[in-house]
């Protein structure tokens, strides 16, 4: 057999290094070498933070984390610092946000609602009924709050028709129904998932009696729809990355039908960085009305539900309507 | 004595354990993770704990000197379901009719036992305070 000249080992050689660096050329390089996502510990981040742990995003950028937002307050904090540049957020605060120069825009709305009125009694079924009634409410001011006080004034209600009994989160507001310092209370999920589950512990009922979305659809006349909570991301993001939110936007779309097909299999890859117990997280997703669309086509519903908040408090939403520059994709 | 009141003790700890897997399997929490089922047996024993307060305090105060423990469980067993069938759905329980006997008989069976079984230990614990003295 012929020993192999010096050209031809040189030759092997290069051939070589270039079928091992073949994948590295091939894929292309990541859009960010960091990618820092942040979201409430509620419904839509599921989707995200599964995306974050199925390794969805790892085109997106070389580092991608999911750690979720504790308060509205936290979220404020984070876009006005610039420390957050991609968080799910409500879509009022995102409305909010951009009228006041902030530069957050709308990629997306990942929940077309996801706020019952949970209560022992089975015949709380409609918004009247709660008059003179106890309710337990999270987040004074926020979304269900200022959704719940647009539907009372639907109803001939004023704000005195309840009592308010005012809860720091929304597991506050799950202990204050089943210590029945409440006689309801407007919880997002997971937190109606969770209460239901820990009154079942005590051989307790609790239902759901009243679905917001399809009291909501009666004022906007469509559907049983709130575009509660939605990707947003801020001018630093966008410059720092212009295709970053496309890309974001097609790796949710993608994410998204796995979650709807498994949540137990969802649940348990959120768990952990959403600091919530699988189980809740699993038996919360039929009732989140998860969704991935983009901003730009929910935006019939976005604006009918700026417009219905609008008519009580046009400062909800920065006094106006946003403009197109507001619907990012 | 010493043996006694570890075994005492093993015993609630073995009820507690207990109380884990019912509250897995009465709330059918999947997928399993620890920090979910201790959460929900925790409050589902606080909640009927702060419920029927009284016949629990009843049972360990009845314990405190027995050492014939089965009896006692089984007649706080049937006290509970009792207090529930009567004054549940007034406090918001479900009806015994509509939660099914095997549920009703999980739901108070550790409790039940816990008082008991704590009552038995306080009961060793005493006695043994009263030769010390």
């Amino acid at each position: 057999m012929d020993r192999i000249s010096r050209r031809g080992l040189i030759r092997l050689a290069a051939a070589g290094g270039a079928v091992l660096a073949a994948p590295g050329i091939l894929r292309a390089a990541p859009m960010l070498a960091e990618l820092h996502l942040y979201g409430p510990p509620a419904g839509p981040s599921i989707t995200l933070a599964h995306a974050v742990a199925s390794g969805a995003l790892d085109g997106i950028a070389g580092t991608v984390t999911f750690a979720p937002w504790k308060d509205p307050d936290e979220l404020r904090a984070g876009l006005a610092s610039g420390t957050m540049g991609a968080v799910i957020l409500p879509t009022l605060a995102a409305a909010n946000l951009y009228n006041r120069g902030l530069g957050v825009r709308l990629v997306n709305v990942m929940t077309d609602g996801l706020v019952y009125v949970v209560s022992p009694d089975p015949a709380l079924t409609t918004i009247a009924s709660l008059k003179g009634k106890r309710l337990a409410l999270p987040f004074r001011n926020d979304t269900p709050d200022i959704l719940m006080q647009r539907l009372m004034q639907e109803a001939g209600m004023a704000a005195a028709d309840v009592e308010v009994v005012a809860a720091a989160n929304p597991i506050e507001a799950v202990q204050l129904l089943l210590t029945g310092r409440a006689d309801a209370g407007i919880l997002p999920e997971p937190a109606g998932a969770m209460a239901e589950m820990r009154a079942a512990q005590e051989g307790r009922a609790m239902h759901r009696t009243i679905d917001m979305q399809a009291e909501w659809a009666k004022i906007t006349g469509l559907g049983p729809s709130i575009p509660q909570a939605g990707l947003g991301v801020t001018q630093a993001f966008i410059d720092a990355a212009p295709e970053a939110a496309a890309a974001l936007q097609a790796a949710l779309v993608a994410t998204l039908p796995q979650v709807l097909a498994d949540p137990n299999g969802a649940a348990a890859s959120a768990a952990d960085a959403l600091g919530m117990p699988a189980p809740v997280l699993a038996k919360s997703i039929p009732h989140c009305a998860l969704a991935a669309t983009p901003a730009s086509a929910a935006r019939p519903a976005l604006e009918a539900m700026f417009a219905a908040v609008a008519e009580a408090d046009a400062a909800i939403i920065g006094g106006k309507l946003p403009d197109d520059g507001f619907y990012l994709l | 004595m010493a043996a006694r009141i570890g075994l005492a003790v093993l015993w609630i700890l073995g009820l507690l354990a207990l109380a884990v897997v019912l509250a897995t399997w009465r709330g059918a929490l999947w997928p399993f993770d620890l920090r979910a089922s201790v959460l929900m047996a925790a409050s589902g024993l606080a909640g009927l704990a702060r419920l029927w307060w009284p016949l629990w305090a009843l049972l360990a105060v009845l314990a405190l000197g027995r050492r014939a423990l089965l009896p006692l469980w089984l007649a706080g067993l049937a006290g509970a379901v009792a207090l529930h069938w009567v004054l549940g759905p007034a406090r918001g329980l479900l009806p015994v009719q509509d939660l099914g006997p095997v549920q009703v008989l999980a739901l108070y069976a550790i409790p039940a036992a816990l008082a008991v079984r704590l009552g038995a230990l306080a009961g060793i614990v005493l006695r043994l305070m009263q030769v010390k003295t």
